[in-house]
């Protein structure tokens, strides 16, 4: 599906990554995980093809990416930081991911609408749907961000710290979604500071790190102790608890 | 559906509004002049006073409170900002320093016409100078920009007043307040009405994407800067042509948004008409009020949107969660 190839990516004096060569298959769910301004954000954004790119290419099978609404209808954006300030109801809000199928003059109009019950309902906001989106919580507004992203019901996701702001449960229901979707065809990629979810939870992990160095690869093979330790620069204690990989800093 | 009330509210204050403002003025009719003229047996003078000077009046009327609204919707979109007003754009600043100086030096009503429209293209060529820097435009240069070129243009208009006789204050007083006694001629307004909200509704669901955010807007599809840069040109426009009718009239286009936010209208394919229409019914109504309440007594008409508008936007504030 979605592949980057040779692709370099820089920011005023440093770089973030450099041939890049990437690909997402169907039915994978990949994390993206490196230390603060790695460029994991930087990344997502030139996979849905919202960033210039300093070389190399993002296609999408095989070819370059679509014009922006035939984009929006196949890859869809989780940001990490969404200042919204919508005024309008909870509902209306996940509604608006239905944009990019949306006539002009008709609006997102009712087959949004049921979308957004259902997406509400599998995010637990059902009894959320008539507040105003201004007055949730931030992890609330975090899960009605995903639940319009499921509106908008991409191909391919690209989540941007999907558990931000989450507790615990919504953190566990929100990967289970996630992976839910992935084997069901969809594709996801999704940057992560908790390597303990992205071990437990994803197929393949993209480390990225410093001057544009990066690893990929199944989960298994590439999250090693001391490939984590080399990615955060910090020591870790690895408590033995079967075969579960656990990553907790010394 | 959830919207359809306050729609049909509006849609039927359009009629209700125009009939106020025909049947109220300085001079009343009796009952039996009123049923003459459904007759068709008017005098003369009732005709005259009726579609000479008052039917005219409120379609002027309309067309700058229309436009004024939708200038505010639409900058509220753009900016994410509940307090967006068409006057934050500075190009009104301009249209008040052109006629000021038109009436200061004692100019035909044509040539202050002329000048006031000058200054507001001059200050609207000023906004797209600046706004356009490195990095191309963007959105917080075009905001701060009209706010610097506002405030300049301020400065002259108190300077334009300190200068000017007494004799002439008071007109300048009414033109910056806002004032529709001279708006005689209201098809330019109307042309222009009718342009901005056919373009302003092809933009309605980039502009639900926009209150979003530029990058959640790109991400869903929308051509960002197009919408960016075509709703603040229609923005501009749309102030232009109020303020050459009618003077600085304030607070239609901050108020009349709101009030349809507040009444759970978000989606702006039905904000961006209805904004149009409640903006038009809110300055006839408060035109009607403003030269009929103490006739032969006429208020400047901005008092009246200010007078009107706050009360209900204060309670509908007051009431929502």
């Amino acid at each position: 599906m979605l592949s980057a190839r040779q692709l370099a990516l820089k920011v005023p004096g440093r770089t973030l990554v450099e041939q890049l060569d990437f690909e997402l298959k169907q039915g994978t769910c990949a994390a993206l995980l490196g230390r603060n301004g790695a460029g994991k954000s930087s990344l997502l954004l030139a996979f849905a093809g919202l960033r210039a790119i300093d070389g190399g290419a993002v296609m999408l099978d095989g070819i370059a990416l679509p014009p922006p609404r035939e984009r929006a209808r196949l890859i869809g954006l989780l940001l990490q930081d969404e200042q919204d300030s919508y005024w309008g109801s909870v509902l209306d809000y996940v509604s608006l991911g239905r944009l990019p199928y949306a006539a002009p003059i008709a609006g997102v109009g009712e087959e949004a609408r049921v979308l957004a019950v259902r997406a509400l309902a599998a995010l637990d906001l059902i009894d959320h749907q008539a507040q105003s989106y201004r007055s949730l919580s931030g992890g609330e507004r975090q899960r009605a961000r995903i639940a319009q992203l499921l509106v908008q019901d991409p191909q391919i996701y690209l989540l941007d710290e999907p558990l931000t702001h989450l507790d615990l449960g919504h953190q566990a229901l929100v990967m289970k979604l996630f992976v839910g979707l992935s084997r069901a065809g969809r594709a996801v990629v999704m940057s992560l500071h908790e390597p303990l979810w992205a071990a437990k939870a994803c197929d393949e992990a993209l480390l990225l790190y410093d001057s544009g160095r990066f690893l990929h690869g199944p989960v298994n093979e590439v999250m090693t102790v001391r490939n984590i330790e080399a990615l955060y620069g910090c020591r870790l204690e690895t408590p033995d608890a079967g075969n579960r990989m656990h990553f907790i800093p010394a | 559906m959830r919207a359809a009330r306050p729609a049909v509210g509006i849609l039927l204050l359009i009629p209700l509004s125009f009939a106020a403002a025909v049947y109220f003025g300085s001079v009343s009719f009796s009952a039996q002049e009123w049923s003459q003229l459904l007759q068709g047996q008017a005098p003369d003078t009732m005709r005259d006073i009726l579609l000479q000077l008052r039917l005219p009046r409120a379609i002027a009327a309309f067309a700058c409170g229309g436009l004024l609204a939708l200038a505010g919707a639409l900058l509220q979109a753009l900016l994410r900002n509940p307090l967006a007003d068409p006057y934050l754009l500075g190009v009104s600043g301009g249209a008040s320093v052109g006629a000021l100086s038109g009436m200061l030096l004692g100019m035909s009503t044509v040539a202050t016409h002329g000048l006031s429209l000058l200054g507001a293209s001059a200050a609207g060529l000023a906004l797209l100078l600046f706004s356009c820097g490195p990095g191309g435009w963007q959105v917080h240069r075009v905001i701060l920009s009209g706010v610097a070129i506002g405030a300049a243009c301020g400065a002259l208009v108190a300077l334009i007043l300190s200068l000017a006789p007494s004799g002439e204050l008071h007109g300048m007083l009414f033109w910056l307040m806002g004032d529709l006694s001279t708006a005689d001629n209201a098809w330019p307004a109307w042309i222009v009405f009718v342009l901005v909200l056919t373009l302003a509704q092809s933009l309605a669901n980039a502009l639900d994407a926009m209150v979003l955010g530029e990058l959640k807007a790109a991400s869903l599809g929308m051509p960002v800067r197009r919408t960016q840069f075509l709703a603040f040109a229609a923005a501009t426009v749309a102030t232009v042509a109020a303020v050459m009718l009618a003077g600085a009239i304030g607070f239609v286009g901050l108020v009349v948004p709101h009030l349809l936010r507040l009444a759970g209208i978000n989606e702006h394919r039905l904000l961006l008409p209805l904004s149009a229409a409640g903006g038009g019914v809110l300055l006839v109504l408060a035109d009607t009020a403003s030269r009929s309440m103490a006739a032969p007594l006429e208020f400047p008409v901005g008092v009246m949107t200010a007078l009107l508008g706050v009360p209900i936007l204060l309670l509908l504030l007051a009431r929502t969660r």
